[in-house]
């Protein structure tokens, strides 16, 4: 177990390793910054001059190791936007993008998992067509149009939530709702089917031949036995929204890190773009590498050398 | 030289405007308690708006109340200190806590602030700047002009940009007392008001900064404006209360805050449930109903405050393009029914725009209305068949939305469709604004056309040099080389003399319709959305984007 442990760290060191160079790479590949950055009026003499003071002037491999040495020691350069630490402006973001997700999380598995499981119980039933009709359109429902109805509906016509912005708790609910949509869908989806799976098996029929009572076969004995792809997905989908909440972020001018990110690649921020993918690649690593860790602990078959 | 004048009397009063201070037609042109400056009989007769006098202050300061919420796609460049700012769209912040030398009254036209007057030589090289006495910092320090010296090196010194026309031609800017700072200038320089009016013109406190340094600073900063900054987050929100100890009658509302909201439907939804007082980036005719339906907003109209033109890229770049030759750039201008485009698109609500010039910047004289060109589409195709092209030709237009411009996708494509029917067919080719002007700079640009879109300069004079001087000058938005242009703009710029400076425009803008260096198409109103608790306050009109936030007051706070 920690021989496993520690190959996986050394991988997610090699993985951080490859990420800094194609994210160096890519970002300079969108063009010149300072085309962005300089006034109307600024002559080639300006732009040298500011060339020089951002370090831009050097060949792009010294540039590289002096990031990579900037990356070692937590710095990864000032903001061109902000003229601030863009480690420490991606850092203050984290908290709400982690906020965001988790609380979309908690949606999709609090309105997910019941649906599933409800479906794949009750199959055919009426309910069960009405689960699979939530899950298709959670998912095939675009994440703009969704926000955008709750706001004009919740906030505009009803006046029961703010539209936007970051405050009290009521801020969260309709960004929570926004982005759980499609875990709602997913996880309901995938519960249904592995539930359906282990409700045929022959071990259901056992413990239910022993009398055990039928929410106790349900919640102990099929849904511990069915969680593993719903874990997975879980896994899979939190990585995937800390990184991917940019839609989610701009309708709701949450200030997260998916929007910072946007910007920054469109205003040719690179030491922003830079912190800001390194940060989201290091919690998508660390989030799949709890989710393996989380598997020995739901299916004890599974063992890691 | 003649009529350069003496400390605040009458006639230097008059030249300071003459020189610096823009056209109007208003017999006075003041700020607060202390006017310093009289507007010229002989600019009287430029279709500029009326001077406006604003609020005069009263005696004994009202409580500021309630709070002032506005919502905007974008801050810019985000610095807390005044001299890493570039252009107009890094201001609201810095409106809101920074005070400059000079400001722009209600009409545009430059007049007194920190700076209760000023005086220039008879040579146009040396401007002395009285300081105001009473103006404090927000830690309780005086305002001085060794404060303004100091601000002024900082911008200057730090690769601001905006101050760079300033710093090319500037030989020094010293403090000779708490109450004096003289600029020495290398050849004359007009602009200087007009760019002390801008961000430039913010003065920070020498004694604090010099002590903790720009990084501290940004994080407590110690401004000279009617707020000072309580809360900030990057991207996200500016939290402002008022500053009690301001020197002007206002402000009078206690805490402002300026939001970033990037979608424009949220935006929309948050003034229409209350949450925000004002809206900017009002993009379509669509959101503009929405506001004028609703009992309790208001469509604020800045008139002309948006510009386009359509350039000819290719200029530069294919030396075999056809818009090289004149008469089919001018069958451009033919082609296209500028009327159709601000009735379909605009509500009708705009006015010329002429190479940078409108009736709400400096150098507008009615005498350009003659030179825009009608809507004649068979003209357009005699002169395609004069210059050798009677089957047409194809040709690309860049693509891309401009929040400043409503619907402005809409006007590319009807314009690429008014060309294409007298047989410039014309492709549009779509490119991420910063992709565009990134190409357009370096010089990889593969279209053929594009739109530039942005807001009103209100003294086109600023932005002369990068839009009309010759590309060979160095990187610019210029598209062509005219040695005649060249000459004339040099002696504009370097012109003191008003009149002088405003015959050599009207020259140049007569020069750039008739050779058709764009087409030309009419400036845009643009909105902001407002809740009615929030009236209308007093503001540079034909500015598009956020200011003077002490003069904001709420109805019903």
């Amino acid at each position: 177990m920690k021989l496993y442990i520690l190959r996986r760290l050394a991988q997610m060191v090699l993985t951080l390793l490859v990420i800094t160079i194609v994210v160096f790479v890519l970002s300079r590949m969108t063009g010149d910054p300072l085309a962005l950055m300089m006034p109307q009026d600024a002559r080639p003499e300006d732009f040298a001059a500011i060339r020089q003071k951002l370090g831009l002037d050097k060949p792009v491999v010294v540039q590289y190791f002096m990031y990579l040495g900037g990356v070692a020691r937590g710095d990864f350069g000032k903001s061109y936007k902000f003229g601030e630490p863009a480690a420490g402006l991606v850092l203050q973001r984290v908290p709400n993008t982690a906020q965001l997700t988790f609380s979309a999380i908690l949606v999709g598995v609090l309105l997910g998992l019941p649906v599933g499981i409800l479906s794949a119980v009750k199959r055919d039933s009426l309910f069960d067509r009405f689960g699979k009709a939530i899950a298709l359109v959670g998912q095939a429902a675009p994440t703009f149009w969704v926000g955008i109805m709750l706001i004009l509906f919740f906030s505009v016509r009803w006046r029961l939530l703010p539209t936007s912005g970051q405050g009290d708790w009521h801020h969260i609910i309709l960004p929570a709702i926004t982005l759980g949509i499609y875990p709602v869908a997913g996880i309901a989806r995938l519960t249904r089917s592995a539930m359906l799976d282990v409700l045929d098996r022959e071990f259901i029929k056992v413990v239910r031949i022993k009398g055990a009572p039928e929410l106790n076969v349900i919640l102990k004995h099929a849904l511990r036995n069915a969680a593993i792809p719903v874990v997975t997905f879980l896994g899979v989908t939190v990585g995937a929204l800390l990184s991917g909440t940019v839609v989610t972020e701009t309708v709701f001018a949450w200030p997260g890190i998916g929007k910072l990110t946007v910007d920054a690649i469109l205003f040719r921020d690179f030491p922003m773009v830079q912190a800001a993918v390194f940060v989201s690649a290091l919690f998508f690593l660390l989030i799949n590498f709890a989710v393996d860790i989380v598997y020995l602990y739901v299916d004890p078959r599974i063992s890691y050398r | 030289m003649q009529g350069f004048f003496k400390v605040l009397g009458p006639v230097g009063a008059l030249v300071l405007l003459a020189a610096g201070c823009g056209g109007g037609a208003a017999p006075t042109a003041t700020r607060a308690s202390q006017p310093t400056a009289t507007r010229p009989a002989a600019a009287a007769a430029t279709a500029t708006p009326a001077a406006t006098r604003p609020p005069t202050p009263t005696p004994g300061k009202a409580k500021p109340a309630g709070r002032v919420v506005t919502a905007q796609p974008d801050l810019g460049r985000e610095f807390v200190v005044p001299y890493k700012a570039q252009s107009g769209s890094d201001e609201p912040h810095h409106q809101a806590m920074y005070d400059s030398i000079l400001v722009a009254d209600e009409a545009g036209n430059v007049i007194s602030e920190l700076a209760e007057g000023f005086t220039v030589s008879a040579d146009g090289l040396t401007w002395t700047f009285k300081w105001r006495k009473g103006p404090l910092f927000h830690d309780g320090t005086a305002i001085t002009a060794k404060d303004g010296e100091y601000s002024q090196r900082l911008f200057t010194a730090t690769g601001n940009f905006s101050a760079g026309n300033v710093g090319r031609s500037l030989e020094s800017v010293t403090a000779v007392d708490d109450s004096t700072l003289i600029f020495k200038m290398k050849s004359p320089y007009p602009l200087l008001p007009r760019f002390l009016s801008q961000i430039v013109g913010f003065v920070i406190p020498k004694a604090y900064h010099e002590r903790v340094g720009e990084d501290e600073f940004t994080k407590n900063p110690v401004g000279s404006g009617a707020f000072k900054l309580v809360n900030r987050q990057p991207g996200n929100r500016w939290e402002f209360e008022a500053f009690d100890r301001y020197w002007k009658d206002g402000p009078f509302i206690q805490s402002l805050v300026l939001r970033i909201i990037p979608e424009a439907a949220t935006r929309m939804a948050a003034l229409k449930a209350g949450e925000v007082d004002l809206i900017t980036g009002v993009g379509a005719q669509t959101e503009l109903e929405e506001i004028r339906r609703d009992s309790k907003l208001y469509a604020l109209e800045v008139p002309g405050g948006g510009r386009t033109n359509i350039s000819f890229d290719a200029f530069y770049w294919n030396p075999n393009t056809p818009w090289r030759i004149k008469e089919v750039r001018q069958a451009g201008n033919y082609a296209v029914d500028k009327k159709a485009i601000a009735d379909k698109f605009w509500g009708g609500k705009t006015v010329p725009h002429l190479i940078h010039t409108s009736p709400y910047t400096w150098g507008w004289d009615d005498r350009l209305r003659d030179y825009i060109y009608p809507y004649d589409p068979e003209k357009a195709k005699q002169l395609l068949r004069q210059a050798g092209f009677p089957n047409g030709f194809d040709t690309t237009l860049e693509f891309h939305g401009h929040p400043t411009i409503p619907a402005m996708e809409d006007v590319l494509q009807f314009v690429a469709a008014q060309l294409t029917a007298v047989g410039i067919r014309t492709k549009l080719f779509p490119v991420e604004h910063g992709i565009e002007v990134g190409k357009f700079f370096e010089g990889t640009a593969e279209w053929d056309m594009h739109m530039y879109a942005g807001s009103v300069a209100e003294d086109p004079r600023g932005v002369a040099q990068f839009f009309l001087a010759s590309r060979k000058h160095g990187k610019n938005y210029s598209t062509y080389t005219d040695d005649w242009v060249d000459e004339r703009l040099a002696a504009m710029l370097s012109e003191v003399d008003d009149k002088k400076a405003r015959a050599l425009w009207f020259d140049i803008v007569k020069r750039g319709l008739e050779e058709a260096f764009y087409i030309e198409l009419p400036a845009p109103s643009s909105y902001y959305g407002v809740n009615k608790r929030l009236a209308d306050w007093y503001r540079t009109k034909a500015r598009p984007y956020l200011h003077n936030y002490e003069y904001m007051k709420l109805v019903a706070p």
